[in-house]
C-alpha cells in the first residue's frame, strides 16, 4: 500500500532521515518507534507530503504523495494539534472534515456514535471549543477525525501519548479492529514499546534518520526492543 | 476594621481560584444556510466561526463598519475637496475596510491548523473561492450602508461606487495572490487591536497596487481627460478583474500550490 522509496532528509548540512526503502503491504499495522529525534514526525509528514523529502519519493496505493493529490481521499492523519481547528467545538470540527470526505451530518453523528466509549462523555456536547479541551481530549478528537470517511490508510503520530489508561487501552482496541479486516493499513509512532507491540504487527525502529531494525511482532519483539533501548 | 480587611484578604489568599479562567461557553449557530453554496460551504462556515469567535478577527470585523466613517473625515474638508486624488483614497476605504483588513492576512488566518488542510482533500480552488466570496459579500454590504454619502453629491457617491467596483473586482483578487507570500503565523487567541502579529513586509508592498494604483490611475485621467473618466476607469479595472477571475484564479491556486512547503514551514514555527 505504501512504499517509502531511499527517501531523506537534509536541513543544511545536517541529515534527519535516511530511509532505504520500506513496503508496507495493505492492511498491516505499523509501528514506528525510536527516541526522540529519530526521524519519525519527519517521515510522517513525508508520507502526508506536507515535508518535501530532499531525495526519494513515497508512494500511497502507487500514487507518488508529491505528485497528485488522489491519494488524499483515502488518507486519514493525525500528527499533533495543528490538525485541529482550535475555535470549533468537536462537533462543528467533525462536520467541517465530514463534509470534506463526503459525509453528510447523519453519516458524520452515527461514526461518532461509536465513540462514545472512547470519548468518555468529555467530548460530545460540552459546548467547549477545541482549544478549551485538554490536551488528552484534544488528541481523542484528532484521532477519531482522522478515521472519518472510510480511509484505506491511517497516519497517527504518538496516538498514545497524553492519554489516560483507559483511553489507552481503548485506543488499542479501536486500532486492531480497524485493521481486523486487513483492508485499512494503521501506521502508528510511539515512544511506548509495550503500546506498538501490543498494536502492531510489524515494527520499525529508527535511530537518528536510519532504519536500524525491522521486526515482525511476536512474543520476544518487546523483550528484544527492550534490550536495544536500554543501551 | 482589621476585620473585615483580614475576611476580605482571607478569601482571596486561594490563588487558584483568582487565576482560574472562564471557560467560555461555546454557542453554536445554525450556519445551514450557507449550504446552498455548495462545495466552499464548510470554508464559509468556517471562516464565520473564525472571525466570530477570534479576538483579532472580530477586531478586524467590527473595525471594517468603522472605515464607513471614513469618508466623512476627507468629504467635510475643503482642502481634501480639491484634492480628488485624495477623494478616492477616502473612498476606497469606505467599501474596502473588510477586505484590505482581513484579505491581507489569507490564508496566515488559517496558519494553526494549515497542515490539517493541507492533508485534505479538497481542491485548492474552492478554499480560495470561498474567501473570495466573503471579501465580495462584505464588500458589497458596506456598500449598500455607505449610500448615506448620497448627501455629499453624486460626485462622491460615483467615486465610493467606483471604489467599490475596484475593491470587488482586483482588490480581493489581488489580495488572494498577495496571500500566497504571507509566511508569518497568526495565532488567534492572542488579542486584536494593534497586533501586528503576521505583518511583514508583504503588507506594505501590497498596499501599492491595492490604494496607490487606483488613486493613481483616477488622477491622471481625471486631470488629464476630464469629465467622468477618472471614474470609468477605475471602474473598468474592476470589471475587467472581475471579468478574468477564472483566469486570475487558475494563477493564483498555482501559486499557492507552489509555496506549499514554505508556507507550511513557515505557518508551524510559534511566532
Amino acid at each position: 500500500m505504501i512504499t517509502i522509496d531511499t527517501v531523506s532528509k537534509k536541513y543544511g548540512k545536517a541529515e534527519v532521515l535516511n530511509v532505504e526503502k520500506i513496503d508496507i503491504p495493505t492492511g498491516q499495522s505499523f509501528g514506528l518507534v525510536g527516541n526522540n529525534g529519530a526521524g519519525k514526525t519527519t517521515l510522517f509528514n513525508i508520507l502526508l507530503d506536507l515535508i518535501r523529502p530532499t531525495t526519494g519519493s513515497v508512494k500511497n496505493n502507487n500514487i507518488v504523495v508529491s505528485q497528485s493529490e488522489e491519494w488524499k481521499n483515502f488518507t486519514g492523519s493525525f500528527i499533533d494539534e495543528s490538525f485541529l481547528i482550535s475555535y470549533l467545538t468537536p462537533e462543528e470540527y467533525f462536520d467541517f472534515i465530514g463534509d470534506l470526505r463526503g459525509m453528510n451530518k447523519e453519516d458524520v453523528a452515527k461514526f461518532i456514535a461509536q465513540f462514545e466509549d472512547f470519548f468518555n462523555g468529555e467530548i460530545v456536547g460540552k459546548k467547549k471549543y477545541l482549544r478549551d479541551l485538554s490536551k488528552g481530549n484534544q488528541k481523542k478528537a484528532g484521532i477519531v477525525a482522522a478515521m472519518m470517511g472510510n480511509p484505506k490508510v491511517v497516519i497517527l503520530d504518538e496516538p498514545f501519548a497524553n492519554l489516560d489508561p483507559t483511553t489507552q487501552i481503548r485506543l488499542k482496541q479501536i486500532i486492531k479492529k480497524l485493521t481486523e479486516d486487513r483492508d485499512v493499513t494503521v501506521l502508528v509512532s510511539s515512544h511506548d514499546l509495550t503500546h506498538v507491540t501490543e498494536v502492531c504487527e510489524r515494527i520499525v525502529v529508527l535511530d537518528k534518520g536510519t532504519v536500524v531494525n525491522d521486526i515482525k511482532t511476536s512474543e520476544e519483539t518487546l523483550k528484544e526492543l527492550e534490550s536495544y533501548f536500554a543501551l | 476594621m482589621y476585620q473585615l480587611n483580614y475576611k476580605q484578604l482571607r478569601n482571596l489568599v486561594y490563588l487558584d481560584e483568582a487565576v482560574s479562567q472562564k471557560v467560555e461557553e461555546a454557542k453554536s449557530l445554525d450556519l445551514s444556510f450557507t449550504d446552498k453554496l455548495g462545495d466552499v460551504a464548510p470554508f464559509i462556515k468556517n471562516d464565520m466561526r473564525l472571525i466570530w469567535r477570534n479576538k483579532r478577527t472580530k477586531t478586524v470585523f467590527l473595525m471594517s463598519f468603522l472605515f464607513l466613517f471614513y469618508g466623512l473625515i476627507f468629504f467635510t474638508q475643503k482642502t481634501y475637496r480639491e484634492m480628488p486624488a485624495m477623494l478616492m483614497f477616502a473612498s476606497l476605504f469606505v467599501t474596502g475596510g473588510f477586505a484590505l483588513n482581513y484579505g491581507q492576512f489569507i490564508p496566515a488566518w488559517d496558519s494553526a491548523h494549515y497542515k490539517m488542510l493541507m492533508s485534505q482533500s479538497f481542491k485548492y480552488r474552492k478554499f480560495l473561492e470561498s474567501k473570495w466570496i466573503l471579501m465580495v459579500f462584505m464588500t458589497s454590504f458596506l456598500y449598500l450602508l455607505s449610500f448615506p454619502y448620497l448627501y455629499f453629491g453624486i460626485d462622491i457617491f460615483l467615486m465610493i461606487t467606483a471604489g467599490a467596483i475596484f475593491n470587488i473586482g482586483f482588490n480581493s483578487l489581488f489580495l488572494l495572490f498577495a496571500g500566497s507570500f504571507n509566511r508569518k503565523r497568526i495565532d488567534l487567541n492572542k488579542s486584536g487591536f494593534g497586533n501586528t502579529q503576521g505583518t511583514s513586509a508583504t503588507q506594505f508592498l501590497i498596499i501599492l497596487p491595492l490604494m496607490v494604483f487606483p488613486m493613481l490611475v483616477f488622477w491622471l485621467f481625471d486631470k488629464f481627460v476630464g469629465g467622468n473618466s477618472g471614474y470609468i476607469v477605475v471602474a473598468s479595472i474592476g470589471i475587467i478583474s472581475l471579468l478574468c477571475k477564472k483566469y486570475a484564479l487558475n494563477l493564483i491556486e498555482k501559486q499557492y500550490i507552489k509555496n506549499k512547503y514554505v508556507m507550511i514551514n513557515a505557518f508551524g514555527k510559534e511566532a
